[in-house]
C-alpha cells in the first residue's frame, strides 16, 4: 500500500510494461513491488492483450496513462479518476474490472455479451484460469492474511495460532 | 560482481580444545558453522521456480533439511556439555559476501541464484576430508577437519569415567529427540549424553555433510534410509549433470545417468542484497525487511527450542515457510540495479 | 494365472483386503476400474497441477474424466423436476430428492478426495431398532469392532487423543491410543469453543450440551511412541504432517492426508498384483452357486478399443463402492435372495446454516475441519428425529458460495478496486463462520440403485440410476439443528437478520415441497450429499433381509465377500470409511479359513 519509490519513473515517461504495473497496483491496492512479487508480470502483461487484442491493449493503457498523469500524487483523486475514466467506461470498464480480478484470483472472466458484440469475440476470450501459477499467486489470498487453498502451505500447527489482527492479548476478548 | 572482503575473522575462541569452555566455545562456532551454509544454500533453492530444475531442487533441498539437522545435533552436543547455544543475535548471522567461522579463509561464501558459480562454492564448502585429514578446530580446510578437532576435543576432555561423567553435565531436557518436533528429511535427531553418544552425533554430521575422501555414501542404517550420497557428491551431481553410480570412485567425475539441469530456469536475484542499499525502493525495502524480521523470529524460535523448549521448533515450521514465500517473492521483483537482476532476501538479523 | 483372490476396486477397502491377504501370502489380483495417476510422486502431482487450473474446484476437478470408467461430478447435479428423470451425469437421477453425492474411480478410489475424518460409529449405533425402535440393528456390536477398529486407525495413520474421543460410550481397548497426537485445533474452533461453553440446547423435552471437541483425522500429525508417519507415495519425506494446505478436498498436495495409495504401495508386491483400466462388467456364477469367474473389461485410452476377458480365483472380493458393488451385483444377476441389493441408499443429507461473525475467525487455515460439535450424535431423541455431528468449517463459508472467487467478482462488480477492495476482503472473508450437520437417514427400500437397458455407458456398462428420497425423520432433525446454529449464533454475537439457514437455491423450491413440522410451520429446505453412500448391500443375521452375513459373505454365493459402505445395516453420525475398513479387517479371517 506504499506510495510509488523514488526511482520509479513519472507517469509520462513510463514504458507500456511499467504502465501496466503500477495500473496493476492501483487496481489491486498492492505496491508495485508486491505486484512483481508474484512473478505475474510477464504473463499478464502477455496474457490480456492476447485476449483484447494489441490495439485495445494499447487504448487501455493510453486512458490510464492520462489518468494516472492527472491524479498522481493525490490518492483520493486518483480514485475518483479511475472510477470515472475507467471503471465507468463502457469500453474500458470491463477490462479494468477483468484485470482486478484477474489479478486477485487468477481467473479471466469472460468479458460481457454487450462488450462482446461490439468490439468483437476472441477465441481467448473464455472464463479460465490463466495457469496454475496464476492460481496460486492470486492476490486475495494475500488480501485475507492467508495462503492459496492447496499451495504455500503454512505449516503443522500454524491454523491453531491467532490471525492477522489478532494479539495474544486481544485473543482473550475476541469473543 | 564486486566482492568487499571482510576483515579477517577475530578469533572468537582461543585456539585448540583445551577446557570444557574452549569446547562450549567451539561447539557454538559449529553451530554458526552449519548456519552460514544455509542461507547461500536457500537461495539457490528458492530461486529455482516451482516446478523447475526438479532433480536438482530436491538435491538441494536434501541437504538443506540435513544442514538444519546438523544445527540440531550441535546444539544437542554444546546442550550435553552444560552449553547455552546462541543464534538470535547479529553476530550469529554472517554478512555475505562470508569466510567460513574458523576455516582458513581459502575462498568467500556469497549469496547467489541458483548457477554453476554458486555450485562451485557449495563444492568448497562441503568439500571431503583427506583420509589424512588432521583435525584443525581453528583454521580448517575441510569441515571435516574441523570436526575432528571437535571430536578430539571430546575425547581428551572425557579421558576417563570420571571426567567423561563431569563433561556431560548437562540437563538431559534440554536435548531435542525423537521424532515429535524434527521431520521431513534428514534423519532423526541423535540424543547426545555421553561421548559415546557425542561421537555418533559428529559421525553423522560429517558423514551426511562433506564426508571423507574416501567413502561418498553416508551408510546411515540406524533409521533403515537408503544409503545417501555425502553433500559434496550431491553437489557434484548437479554440477556435473550426471548421477554417480554404486562403482564410481570419489576421485573421478560421477559417470552415471545424466541429470537433467536448465542453468537458465531460475530467477536472476543479485548477489549478496543489502536491505540498505534498497532504501531508495520503499516496497522493495519493505518486502526484504519482512523477510528479515520474519528470518530473526525464526532464530529466536531455534534459540529457545535449543535452550530447553524443543516444542518451540513447532513455530520454527510455519516461519520457514513464511521465509521462502517472502525470499520468492523478492526474486520475481526486477532490483532496480539495471542488470537484468532481480531483488532477493538478504538474511539480515533485526532485533 | 490362477489367484487365490481377485478384489474389485482399488480404493481403500479393496487395498486393505489386497494388503492383509498378501501378508499372509495369498496370490491377490486386484482389478481397478480407474488409471493408476497417482502411485508416482510426479503422477499425483499432475493431479494438483490441475487442481490449480480448474475454474470450479469440486470434488473431483483434479482427477481426469474418463469415458470408459465414468464417475459423478458435483456439477452433474440439479434440482429434479417431478417425474423427469434427470440424465446429466453419470448417474441417472429418478428423484424426488437429488443423490447429490460423488465418488470415484481411479487407483485410491475416493480417498484421494475424502476429507479424512474418521470418528468411530458410538455403539448404540449398532442397535437402532433394540434401543430407539427405528431401523435396524446391525449382526455386529461395538465391542465386535473394537480390535478392528485400533488396527484400522493405525493402518491409516489417525491423529486424535484418546479423552478426546471418549464420549457416547465409545470405549478403547487397555492402554490404547491413537497413533497421533491430536491435529491442533484451528483458531476458529477455539473461538466457538469458548462461545459455546456451558451452551444447552433442548431436544425432545431434555436438555443436551453443544460444545466443541477434537475431530480424529486421517491426516499426519506428531506421532507418539515407535509410531512413524507415512508420507507420500514415491515421496516419503513429504506429507510427514499435515501442513495446513487447506485443500483436502479435493486433493492433499503433499499426501499428508491418507488415501489407498499408501496401503497399495505398502502390499507385499510379490503378491499382489494391481491390474488397472479394468472395469469388471459380470461374475460368473457356477451351478453350484460359487463364484466360477469374474469377466472385465480392458481398456488401454480413456474412450479406446476394448478387450473383455475373464479371470478367476478361489474367493471374490467386491470393493468397488457402495453404488458399483450393487450396479455390479444387478447386472450379474448375482446375491439378491433376499431383494436388498441396491435398496436401504443412505447418505448424510448435509444442511448448512452460516453467518459473519462481528470479529475475525481466523477463517481460511488449517485442514478443512479439525473440529466438531459432537454431542447430538445419540440421545432418546433419536426416537424422534435424526441425531447428527456438526462439522465446523475452517474455510468460511465453503459450498455455501464458493469464496473467496464470489467474493471478489461481486465486489469488483459493484465497483470496488484497490486499497478498497482489499480492505473489505481482508475484513470479511475471515470472519465467514460456517456450521454443517451430517444428519442421519434410516434405510428404507424405496431409496434404491437400479439398472436398465436404457442407460450404459460408453464401454457398455450399467449407469447407476437413483431412486431417494428423506424421510421426515431427517427433515425434522434439518429443522430442529436450527436450533443448534441459532445458539451458536447468538453466542458469536450474531443477530437473527445475520444468519442464514436456507441454501442459496432454496428460492427453487415450490411451495408443495415445503416440510411442514410438527411445529405446525413450514419450512424450505435444502441439502446436499456427504459423499457417505451406504446400505446397498447389507450385512444381517439372515438371508431373508440381508445381502451378506457380518463377515460380509455373500449369503447366495459362499465364495463371494461384498465388502465396504455398502455392508452398513444402518448409518449412524459418524463419517463411514474407518468403520468400513474395521469391518472389512474383521472379515480377513474368514476370507483366509476359505483359502487354508
Amino acid at each position: 500500500m506504499s506510495e510509488p519509490a523514488a526511482p520509479v519513473p513519472p507517469a509520462e515517461q513510463e514504458t507500456s510494461l511499467q504502465l501496466f504495473v503500477s495500473l496493476s497496483a492501483t487496481l489491486t491496492g498492492f505496491a508495485r513491488a508486491e505486484v512483481w512479487g508474484t512473478g505475474m508480470v510477464p504473463q499478464y502483461f502477455a496474457v490480456m492483450p492476447s485476449i483484447v487484442g494489441d490495439t485495445m491493449f494499447a487504448d487501455f493503457l493510453d486512458r490510464w496513462r492520462d489518468t494516472y498523469i492527472r491524479g498522481q500524487g493525490d490518492d483520493s483523486l486518483l480514485d475518483e479518476l479511475v472510477l470515472s475514466q475507467l471503471n465507468a467506461d463502457p469500453t474500458f470498464g470491463p477490462l479494468t474490472r477483468n484485470l482486478a480480478s484477474m489479478w486477485y484470483l487468477g481467473v479471466w472472466n469472460q468479458l460481457p455479451g454487450d462488450w462482446r458484440n461490439v468490439h468483437g469475440a476472441r477465441a481467448g476470450d473464455m472464463s479460465h484460469v490463466v495457469s496454475a501459477k496464476a492460481f496460486t499467486e492470486g492476490l486475495v489470498w494475500k488480501a485475507m492474511h492467508t495462503h492459496p487453498k492447496g499451495a504455500k502451505q503454512p505449516g503443522f500447527g500454524s491454523w491453531a495460532l491467532p490471525p492477522h489482527g489478532v494479539t495474544e492479548q486481544g485473543r482473550a476478548n475476541a469473543v | 560482481m564486486t566482492k568487499t572482503v571482510p576483515a579477517a575473522a577475530t578469533a572468537r575462541c582461543r585456539p585448540k580444545i583445551e577446557t570444557v569452555e574452549d569446547l562450549r566455545c567451539h561447539l557454538q562456532i559449529a553451530l554458526e558453522l552449519e548456519h552460514a551454509t544455509i542461507p547461500p544454500y536457500l537461495c539457490a533453492l528458492y530461486s529455482i521456480p516451482d516446478g523447475s530444475n526438479a532433480p536438482a531442487s530436491a538435491l538441494v533441498r536434501s541437504v538443506v533439511m540435513e544442514e538444519m539437522l546438523h544445527m540440531v545435533l550441535v546444539s544437542n552436543l554444546l546442550n550435553a556439555i552444560d552449553g547455552h547455544p546462541k543464534l538470535a543475535h547479529a553476530e550469529f548471522v554472517p554478512k555475505y559476501p562470508t569466510y567460513l567461522p574458523n576455516s582458513d579463509q581459502s575462498f568467500l561464501v556469497d549469496l547467489l541464484p541458483f548457477s554453476r558459480q554458486a555450485l562451485d562454492i557449495f563444492l568448497k564448502i562441503e568439500r571431503p576430508t583427506p583420509a589424512d585429514g588432521q583435525p584443525d578446530p581453528d583454521h580448517f580446510h575441510t569441515i571435516g577437519e574441523f570436526y575432528l578437532g571437535i571430536l578430539a576435543g571430546f575425547e581428551q576432555l572425557a579421558s576417563t569415567p570420571d571426567a567423561e561423567r563431569a563433561l556431560f553435565s548437562g540437563a538431559q531436557s534440554r536435548q531435542v529427540t525423537g521424532a515429535s518436533w524434527y521431520y521431513g528429511g534428514g534423519g532423526e535427531p541423535i540424543e547426545v549424553h555421553d561421548l559415546a553418544s557425542a561421537r555418533r552425533a559428529i559421525e553423522e554430521i560429517s558423514e551426511q555433510g562433506e564426508g571423507y575422501d574416501h567413502t561418498m555414501w553416508d551408510h546411515d542404517d540406524q533409521f533403515g534410509e537408503v544409503d545417501e550420497l555425502a553433500h559434496y557428491f550431491r553437489f557434484n551431481e548437479i554440477r556435473c549433470e550426471r548421477r554417480y553410480t554404486t562403482t564410481d570412485s570419489p576421485h573421478q567425475r560421477p559417470t552415471g545417468a545424466a541429470v537433467l539441469v536448465d542453468w537458465t530456469a531460475r530467477y536472476p536475484m543479485c548477489a549478496n542484497p543489502k536491505a540498505s542499499e534498497f532504501a531508495g525502493q520503499p516496497d522493495i525495502h519493505a518486502m526484504m525487511m519482512a523477510f528479515n524480521s520474519r528470518y530473526s523470529a525464526l532464530l529466536r524460535a531455534l534459540e529457545q527450542a535449543f535452550n530447553g523448549e524443543p516444542a518451540a521448533l513447532k513455530a520454527a515450521v510455519p516461519i520457514m515457510y513464511e521465509l521462502k514465500y517472502c525470499a520468492q517473492a523478492l526474486m520475481a521483483v526486477p532490483s532496480g540495479r539495471g542488470d537484468g537482476t532481480t531483488a532477493g532476501p538478504s538474511f539480515e538479523f533485526v532485533g | 494365472m490362477q489367484y487365490d483372490a481377485i478384489v474389485v476396486g482399488g480404493g481403500p477397502i479393496g487395498a486393505h483386503v489386497a494388503k492383509k491377504l498378501g501378508d499372509a501370502k495369498k496370490r491377490v489380483l486386484v482389478l481397478e476400474a480407474g488409471r493408476a495417476g497417482g502411485l508416482t510422486w510426479e503422477g499425483y502431482r499432475t493431479y494438483v497441477d490441475s487442481f490449480y487450473t480448474q475454474l470450479v474446484k469440486d470434488t473431483n476437478s483434479p482427477y481426469p474424466m474418463n469415458a470408459s470408467a465414468p464417475f459423478p461430478h458435483e456439477t452433474d447435479l440439479a434440482r429434479i423436476a417431478k417425474g423427469t428423470p434427470d440424465l446429466t451425469g453419470y448417474q441417472v437421477q429418478n428423484g424426488p430428492q437429488a443423490f447429490a453425492s460423488t465418488y470415484l474411480r481411479q487407483l485410491g478410489g475416493t480417498s484421494l478426495h475424502w476429507l479424512g475424518t474418521t470418528p468411530r460409529f458410538v455403539p448404540h449405533d449398532f442397535h437402532m431398532r433394540t434401543k430407539y425402535g427405528v431401523g435396524v440393528d446391525w449382526p455386529l456390536t461395538y465391542a465386535d469392532l473394537e480390535p478392528y477398529y485400533r488396527e484400522a486407525e493405525f493402518s491409516m495413520g489417525v491423529s486424535a487423543n484418546r479423552l478426546d474421543q471418549e464420549m457416547h460410550g465409545v470405549w478403547f481397548g487397555e492402554g490404547y491410543d491413537y497413533p497421533m497426537e491430536r491435529i491442533p485445533q484451528s483458531y476458529s474452533d477455539q473461538v466457538l469453543d469458548r462461545a459455546t461453553d456451558g451452551l444447552t440446547v433442548d431436544f425432545a423435552g431434555r436438555a443436551y450440551p453443544v460444545g466443541v471437541s477434537s475431530l480424529a483425522q486421517a491426516r499426519n500429525s506428531i506421532p507418539r511412541g515407535t509410531y512413524r508417519p507415512v508420507g507420500a507415495v514415491g515421496n516419503p519425506e513429504m506429507g510427514q504432517r499435515c501442513e495446513g494446505n487447506s485443500a483436502c478436498i479435493p486433493i492433499c498436495p503433499v499426501q499428508a492426508k491418507y488415501s489407498a495409495l499408501k496401503t497399495i504401495a505398502a502390499c507385499d508386491h510379490d503378491y499382489v498384483t494391481v491390474t488397472c483400466q479394468a472395469v469388471v462388467s459380470r461374475l460368473i456364477i457356477g451351478d453350484s452357486g460359487r463364484i466360477t469367474g469374474v469377466e472385465y473389461i480392458q481398456y488401454e485410452t480413456e474412450g479406446g478399443n476394448t478387450t473383455t476377458q475373464t479371470v478367476s480365483a478361489t474367493i471374490v472380493v467386491l470393493a468397488g463402492h457402495a453404488i458399483e458393488n450393487a450396479k455390479l451385483l444387478l447386472a450379474s444377476g448375482a446375491s439378491n435372495g433376499s431383494d436388498q441389493v441396491g435398496r436401504n441408499l443412505m447418505d448424510h443429507p448435509f444442511s448448512y446454516a452460516w453467518a459473519l461473525a462481528p470479529t475475525t475467525m481466523g477463517s481460511f487455515r488449517g485442514p478443512l475441519q479439525t473440529s466438531g460439535i459432537e454431542t447430538l450424535r445419540d440421545g432418546d431423541f433419536r426416537r424422534q428425529f435424526a441425531a447428527f455431528r456438526v462439522d465446523l468449517s475452517n474455510v468460511g463459508w465453503d459450498i455455501v458460495n464458493y469464496p473467496p472467487d464470489s467474493n471478489v467478482n461481486d465486489a469488483v462488480n459493484a465497483g470496488l478496486f484497490g486499497r478498497r477492495l482489499r480492505a473489505k476482503l481482508a475484513d470479511e472473508l475471515p470472519r465467514q463462520v460456517r456450521l454443517g450437520y451430517d444428519l442421519e437417514q434410516l434405510p428404507e427400500s424405496r431409496n434404491r440403485v437400479t439398472i436398465s437397458n436404457e442407460f450404459r455407458d460408453a464401454i457398455g456398462c450399467f449407469r447407476p440410476v437413483i431412486d431417494y428420497d428423506l424421510s421426515d425423520y431427517t427433515w425434522q432433525s434439518m429443522v430442529e439443528s436450527m436450533k443448534v446454529s441459532n445458539a451458536v449464533f447468538e453466542r458469536l454475537g450474531i443477530p437473527p437478520e445475520g444468519r442464514f439457514f436456507e441454501a442459496p437455491n432454496a428460492d427453487d423450491i415450490p411451495d408443495e415441497e415445503n416440510y411442514r413440522a410438527p411445529d405446525g410451520k413450514d419450512y424450505k429446505l435444502n441439502f446436499i450429499g456427504a459423499g457417505h453412500h451406504v446400505g446397498t448391500h447389507r450385512m444381517g443375521v439372515n438371508r431373508f433381509e440381508s445381502v451378506t452375513n457380518r463377515d460380509q459373505r455373500s449369503w447366495d454365493h459362499e465364495n463371494l465377500y461384498i465388502a465396504g459402505c455398502g455392508s452398513f445395516p444402518t448409518i449412524g453420525t459418524a463419517n463411514p470409511t474407518l468403520t468400513a475398513i474395521a469391518v472389512t479387517l474383521r472379515s480377513i479371517p474368514d476370507m483366509l479359513r476359505q483359502l487354508r
